[in-house]
């Protein structure tokens, strides 16, 4: 399953890295990319909690998930 | 730099190139961290990063760290070492036509000062017969509006995106917002109000407007901003206001042209600063919406075309 969310705040490549690196983490997580210019973050997922883990681990470090 | 501290672990200080913000601390920690090492200190401003590791651990941490673009430093090499490319400069730009998220801010006020400058350029030529009256030719008195627009626009483009960085800006970054602002805003209503209705009009008027912009941005990071910002007013107030007088009879016109483009010029160089320096926008909620764009910018040319042509000695014809 994939699932762009649309994160506000990111400003720049570390922001990127950042989330790329806390989504990656999580169990059931199998890709992550962001971009940070079109503020959004795709992630592709083979169990269904794996989505709301990773929109906690976005907002937890100062991002806001949109949509 | 390293020092021994115990178990065959040493204290490492690296300098790093391509550290600008506290997300790039966050991820330099989080390498560091996963390859076993305990972060001492890390800062962006300085491109330094402290850490406790065994030898082996060094290099892979530092090559880690350089795939992610932060590379070991050499002496002399700033910790930025992307500051002063002009391609940074190019890609904010056409971010900002693009209307890209991380600057949604500033792509949504220069849409509003875009709507709000025309919008004022039609109601000045809806009333260009019965208000504006004794500046001279019509191409005179044509330019003066157009150059009252711009500059109420431009203030209160660079008002309210300071206005969104309130409360989370460096007591140096404070100033600098107080003192552009309130230089800019002083020195183009000084030097115009200067230009129609003689020194004394022109430096009240031009001080007046100017200290109370930069009071009002400069106190977004305290009384050092405020200082700044009320310093830079008084200042360029008396200044455009003098040099308009000066002028008055050697191409007055022109200059106040090559001072409104220099100055949109460097409101948008603040701009700019402040998303390198701060990031995005922080509380974009201090934007407002468009009816307060316009109405603010349609208020500060009202104020200003009101005390040109009805100051005490106004207007002057010019030339």
């Amino acid at each position: 399953m994939d699932k762009t969310l649309k994160v506000e705040k990111m400003h720049c490549r570390s922001c990127e890295m950042l989330l790329t690196d806390v989504i990656s983490e999580i169990d059931g997580v199998t890709k992550v990319s962001a971009d940070f210019r079109k503020g959004t973050v795709t992630i592709s997922y083979d169990q269904p909690a794996a989505l709301e883990l990773s929109k906690k681990a976005v907002e937890k470090e100062g991002y806001t998930v949109i949509g | 730099m390293e020092t021994t501290v115990s178990d065959g672990k040493k204290e490492y200080g690296l300098r790093l190139t391509g550290m600008t913000c506290a997300t790039c601390e966050k991820v330099i920690s989080r390498v560091a961290e996963q390859s076993g090492a305990c972060v001492k200190d890390v800062d962006s401003r300085n491109g330094t990063l402290k850490l406790v590791c065994d030898e082996k651990s060094l290099d892979p941490i530092k090559r880690k760290l350089a795939e992610r673009g932060f590379k070991e430093r050499r002496e002399g090499e700033l910790a930025d070492s992307g500051r002063g490319d002009p391609d940074r400069v190019k890609d904010y730009i056409f971010s900002l036509l693009a209307g890209e998220p991380h600057v949604e801010v500033e792509a949504k006020l220069t849409n509003y000062a875009v709507a709000s400058s025309a919008i004022l350029i039609g109601l000045g030529i809806f009333s260009y017969g019965s208000l504006f009256k004794g500046f001279g030719s019509s191409s005179t008195t044509t330019a003066l509006l157009l150059l009252v627009i711009a500059s109420a626009v431009m203030t209160v483009f660079s008002y309210l995106h300071m206005s969104c960085y309130r409360k989370s800006v460096s007591c140096m970054h404070g100033m600098m917002i107080g003192m552009t602002i309130g230089m800019m805003g002083g020195f183009m209503t000084g030097a115009l109000t200067g230009a129609t209705n003689g020194m004394f009009i022109g430096s009240v008027v031009g001080m007046a407007f100017g200290i109370a912009l930069g009071l009002g941005v400069g106190r977004f990071s305290g009384v050092m901003g405020a200082m700044e910002g009320v310093m830079a007013g008084l200042m360029s107030g008396t200044m455009g206001a003098m040099l308009s007088v000066m002028m008055i009879n050697d191409n007055l016109m022109i200059f106040l042209y090559i001072l409104t483009g220099v100055c949109a010029v460097i409101f948008g160089g603040l701009s700019y600063m402040m998303y390198r320096e701060a990031g995005s926008a922080p509380n974009p909620e201090y934007s407002g919406d468009f009816k307060k764009f316009f109405a603010a910018s349609a208020l500060l040319s009202a104020m200003l075309l009101a005390i040109m042509m009805y100051g005490p000695k106004g207007p002057i014809p010019l030339r």
